[in-house]
């Protein structure tokens, strides 16, 4: 069957250069279990660090909630590019973290300690007030391709908008089958 | 007296002219931009390298000695043979003046002075394989702002996230060539090029590039002739309030669709399209997909800045609408280019949207052999039953109300149906004729009002993806490694690359399936992927993706290298030599790395293949200390036990010093050298003390492999000489000796003719020249060197192979002598012609088919033309 042969092209494939970045793309399920925190959280100052031959972008985050990971109050994401010593380094489709914005996180802590958002864009949902006071989690479709995480077939990326809560609800319930 | 390295090197000083001269809103494409400040006039300053800053014009690209974690059958020897193939992909582009080079391995520690790119493995979190782009110094220079490195930055574990990325794969290859476009300044085009995302690009390793991308680079780096001869496009775009549209995509589409190139506005609406070739054009105004996160551009372009820091954002979405104001193609009026100057007043008005109902389309086919669907798809024109696999935001919600057209074919498109396997994805049939062509075809998806269109959506061809079926060693060429490729669907100019690198092809055989190749150098062990590559941008990985037939180099000793000399002196040039055990240096495939920009090679010999003679260029702020020297032929890769050394300069030093590409022909001043040519050797302390006399009391000795040179004039910066006439063509070495002192070797290519002219003398033996000019009809003599080793003494006959060209037509000389006393000197006679056109008369010297450099004589016009006699009546 030919969407048959597609789904496994695509899955194999895995390569999707998104932006100025080659990403791969993760559906909510797998940035969940790939993530070593989530946290809802308020950004506050950036400032540029070079470490190695790399530039990154360090932002303070106040943590809100968390809901899988070490409990932080305060944590320090690292994103590539940015500016220091003169030097400045641009890449398309690394978020831009303006202070006093409040997200849902999905971050990860890698061997060095460095703390990254997991798919970098794909890992960052706005946080919003509906005007019934709930709170809801929004990000706008990649316009790319995505695997869809039960079965792994493809589907059309979409733009992601649902209730804080439900997007909890997901996060522990996959964290707590993790778990086990 | 400055000499340039290279012919790129050589046009520097022309480009940067060019470049002074040119208004920055010249400047197509899209590049990292900035402005001045958030209102107009909004002049573009894009990141760009500086090319006076690279030796030879060119940018080196390292790549980290820190390889990543790769799956078992893939290795890091296969991962460079992919960056430098892509790195080539870049270098290939001929309306550039920017060389693009694999410069070797890097062992990362420090920055280099000079500028280059990297490709550094990092820990990346789940779901990032890589990033490109560039560094730069918040400074401008000359209307652009210098790249100081770029970086291609990729997964340090690319077995990560339960799906290997293998170096050998189609989507591997192109991200990369992505990645390095980024390093390079480019940012994303949405026209199907290498730099759209992979939603709509339509290249493939055997068509890595497209027209955009191509323009892309050629308007950063321009080259003369890409500045006169291909044309462009402007105008602006507004919407029905006047409102200026910024970041709006300008699409021009030509040649039956094969020609895309587009440029994305200003904030004041205003764009220009630049790298068309002359012909008509479809254009029209487009949205771009919406950002994925706010703060960040629509596409993922990295919005522009001002020197303030502020970011500049998009203009929204509007209808996408073709030039005339109508959304059907056929209704628009082309647009007409002509090469040298851009068509004006392609004005747009559009009417604006609160969102985009359908964008970003991604088409795909099935290659057959049972493979799996492929991205790009491509169409067989001989297969009525040829489908394509569309899906897209929007698409399938709306697909009942959706329409197709190709643009500029006969390819007719079926109204799209829900695919009967797949709920996510509509199918598209094709009604083929005979005129539908061939190449890339637009797609059109017409929405109520609206319309999409989808660049490259479907690539036509003849024949099918090839298949490869087995590999096996072929013993008609005994003395040669030649292997035998088995499979169908190969074409007569098919490709085979084993992982990275292609093979030599020396035999096809259509009816039997079959291709004779050639491997490069492989690294013992190593099973290489094999894959063969059509023109028409199939290959064999579409049919068997997981790379399973391989070539299996046999087993031996890994490559290990000596170093004839383990240190030199910051700001030299110095000539190595390096023996390797195991190794299999290959002409045309060997490149010698220091790991560093700072130090570059800038000849290289493959004496055997196991001897390698290089000369390096040391620049004089390279850092001193120690560095990795690795060489890499085809897909083998050694790096030397020990480090070269680069010491701080000794200002003491008192030998005579020379420098790459310091001896040139005395007419042409390039280095195109011969036996017996009047040759210029550039360096410093040639002689003791500058003299009164052309030669001083001790002449400085010169030689060429050991043979000496005849000395004809010295200062301490320059020696004009008489190259001996006994060298030997090939590389030879150069040598100066003042008394005691003896200055390092340096390596020179000798021809076997290097003609060049040095001026025309009337028969009053005065030279031709401004105030002086030519008469038509008259004779002249030109005097002239290079023409090797011959009998040229008084020959009024039987010129072999020597010509002149005349206002590009070729004739014989009417004399050629060698002119007496002047060894090397010869004088050719010429008669002017009677008719020449406006302009300078050009004559250049061709021997043996090989030209040299052209003089451009004035001609005093015919007194009899009569507009001329009024004229002068006049004055």
């Amino acid at each position: 069957m030919c969407v048959v042969r597609v789904i496994t092209y695509l899955a194999c494939l895995g390569l999707v250069p998104l932006s100025g970045a080659t990403l791969e793309q993760l559906s909510l399920g797998e940035m969940i279990e790939q993530s070593t925190a989530v946290v809802r959280a308020r950004t506050g100052q950036s400032r540029g660090v070079r470490e190695g031959r790399l530039i990154y972008t360090l932002t303070r985050l106040e943590v809100i909630e968390q809901w899988k990971g070490e409990p932080w109050t305060e944590v320090e994401v690292a994103l590539p590019g940015g500016s220091v010593g003169g030097l400045s380094q641009r890449f398309g489709g690394v978020p831009r973290l303006e202070p006093g914005r409040e997200f849902v996180f999905f971050l990860w802590q890698g061997p060095s300690g460095r703390i990254q958002i997991t798919g970098l864009s794909q890992g960052l949902f706005a946080v919003t007030q509906a005007e019934s006071a709930e709170l809801r989690v929004t990000r706008q479709p990649s316009g790319d391709l995505m695997l869809a995480p039960e079965t792994g077939v493809v589907v059309q990326d979409r733009a992601i908008e649902m209730p804080l809560r439900d997007l909890v609800a997901r996060i522990q319930s996959e964290s707590a089958e993790g778990e086990q | 007296m400055r000499i340039l390295g290279s012919p790129a090197a050589k046009c520097i000083p022309l480009l940067l002219a060019l470049l002074v001269v040119l208004p920055s809103s010249l400047f197509g494409y899209y590049h990292f931009l900035h402005y001045p400040t958030a209102s107009p006039p909004f002049t573009r300053v894009i990141e760009k390298f500086d090319l006076g800053s690279l030796i030879d014009g060119t940018v080196y690209f390292y790549v980290s000695r820190d390889g990543p974690q790769l799956a078992a059958n893939d290795s890091y020897e296969a991962l460079v043979s992919q960056v430098r193939q892509a790195l080539s992909v870049w270098d290939s582009v001929p309306s550039s003046e920017l060389g693009v080079a694999y410069g070797g391995i890097s062992e990362g520690l420090s920055d280099a002075a000079a500028p280059s790119g990297a490709i550094l493995f990092a820990e990346l979190p789940p779901g990032v394989i890589g990033l490109g782009g560039p560094v730069t110094r918040a400074e401008q220079r000359d209307g652009f702002m210098p790249i100081v490195r770029s970086q291609v930055i990729l997964s340090n574990d690319l077995t990560s996230g339960g799906r290997p990325k293998l170096s050998f794969s189609e989507q591997f290859f192109n991200s990369l060539v992505h990645e390095i476009g980024h390093a390079l300044g480019l940012q994303h085009s949405l026209t199907g090029s290498v730099m759209s995302t992979d939603v709509t690009r339509a290249t493939t390793r055997a068509l890595p590039l497209a027209a955009d991308d191509v323009a892309g680079l050629a308007v950063a780096y321009p080259t003369a002739s890409f500045l006169r001869f291909f044309g462009g496009i402007s105008g602006r775009v507004v919407s029905t309030t006047g409102r200026p549209i910024h970041l709006a995509s300008v699409v021009a589409i030509g040649g039956g669709g094969n020609i895309v190139v587009s440029s994305l506005t200003d904030p004041d609406g205003r764009y220009q399209i630049q790298g068309l070739l002359p012909g008509p054009y479809r254009v029209y105004a487009h949205p771009l997909p919406p950002a994925t996160q706010a703060g960040l551009g629509p596409a993922n372009v990295v919005l522009p800045t001002t020197d303030s820091g502020e970011t500049v954002a998009s203009g929204g979405v509007f209808k996408t609408v073709f030039y005339g104001g109508s959304n059907r193609p056929l209704d628009s009026p082309s647009v007409w280019v002509a090469g040298g100057t851009p068509t004006a007043d392609v004005d747009f008005t559009v009417t604006p949207l609160a969102d985009l109902a359908l964008h970003s389309v991604t088409t795909f086919s099935f290659p057959g052999n049972g493979a799996p669907g492929v991205h790009p798809a491509f169409v067989d024109n001989r297969d009525p039953t040829a489908f394509v696999l569309a899906t897209g935001p929007g698409l399938i919600p709306h697909l009942a109300e959706i329409s197709l057209e190709i643009i500029g074919s006969d390819l007719r498109p079926a109204r799209p149906i829900l695919y009967a396997f797949d709920a996510r994805f509509a199918r598209v049939d094709f009604e083929i004729s005979p005129f539908s062509g061939l190449g890339p075809k637009p797609l059109l998806f017409r929405l109520r009002d609206d319309i999409y269109v989808l660049p490259s959506a479907v690539r036509l061809t003849s024949q099918r993806a090839p298949v490869v079926h087995w590999i096996e060693p072929d013993f008609s060429f005994p003395d040669d490694e030649v292997w035998s490729v088995r499979g169908q669907n190969f074409g007569p100019r098919a490709l085979v690359y084993f992982d990275g690198l292609p093979g030599t092809v020396v035999g096809f055989d259509e009816f039997k399936g079959e291709i004779l190749v050639r491997p490069p150098p492989g690294p013992p062990g190593r099973q290489a992927v094999v894959t063969v590559y059509s023109p028409d941008g199939q290959s064999s990985a579409f049919t068997l993706p997981d790379g399973n037939v391989v070539l299996a180099y046999p087993d031996g000793i890994a490559p290990s290298l000596v170093l004839s000399r383990d240190s030199a002196e910051a700001g030299s040039d110095v000539v190595v030599e390096i023996d390797g055990l195991g190794t299999d240096f290959t002409p045309h495939q060997t490149v010698v790395g220091f790991g560093t920009s700072d130090i570059v090679t800038r000849d290289l010999e493959v004496v055997s293949p196991e001897r390698l003679r290089v000369v390096i260029t040391i620049r004089p702020q390279t850092e001193p200390g120690p560095y990795l020297v690795t060489v890499t032929s085809g897909l083998q890769l050694a790096e030397a036990a020990q480090r070269f050394r680069v010491d701080p300069a000794d200002p003491d030093d008192p030998r005579p010093k020379l420098s790459f590409g310091g001896l040139v022909n005395s007419a042409t001043r390039t280095p195109d050298l011969s036996p017996g040519v009047l040759a210029t050797l550039f360096g410093s302390r040639l002689s003791a003390e500058p003299s009164a006399e052309p030669v001083p009391a001790v002449l400085p000795t010169v030689t060429l492999d050991g043979q000496e040179a005849t000395v004809l004039a010295v200062t301490p910066d320059q020696i004009d000489l008489r190259i001996p006439i006994t060298v030997e063509p090939g590389v030879a070495e150069l040598r100066v000796r003042r008394g005691p002192l003896v200055s390092e070797p340096m390596l020179v290519r000798i021809a076997s003719v290097s003609p060049g002219l040095f001026r025309a003398v009337r028969s009053d033996g005065s030279t031709v020249g401004t105030g002086n000019p030519a008469q038509p009809g008259e004779g002249l003599l030109v005097l002239a060197t290079g023409l090797g080793v011959g009998d040229f003494f008084d020959s009024t006959e039987d010129l072999g192979t020597v010509q002149l060209e005349i206002n590009r037509e070729r004739v014989e000389p009417l004399s050629l002598r060698e002119v007496a006393g002047f060894p090397g000197l010869y004088e050719l006679g010429m008669t002017v012609p009677d008719e020449i056109a406006d302009g300078p008369l050009s004559i250049s010297l061709l021997v043996e088919g090989r030209r040299g450099n052209t003089l451009a004589l004035p001609v005093a016009p015919p007194l009899d033309d009569p507009s001329l006699i009024s004229e002068l009546a006049l004055q």
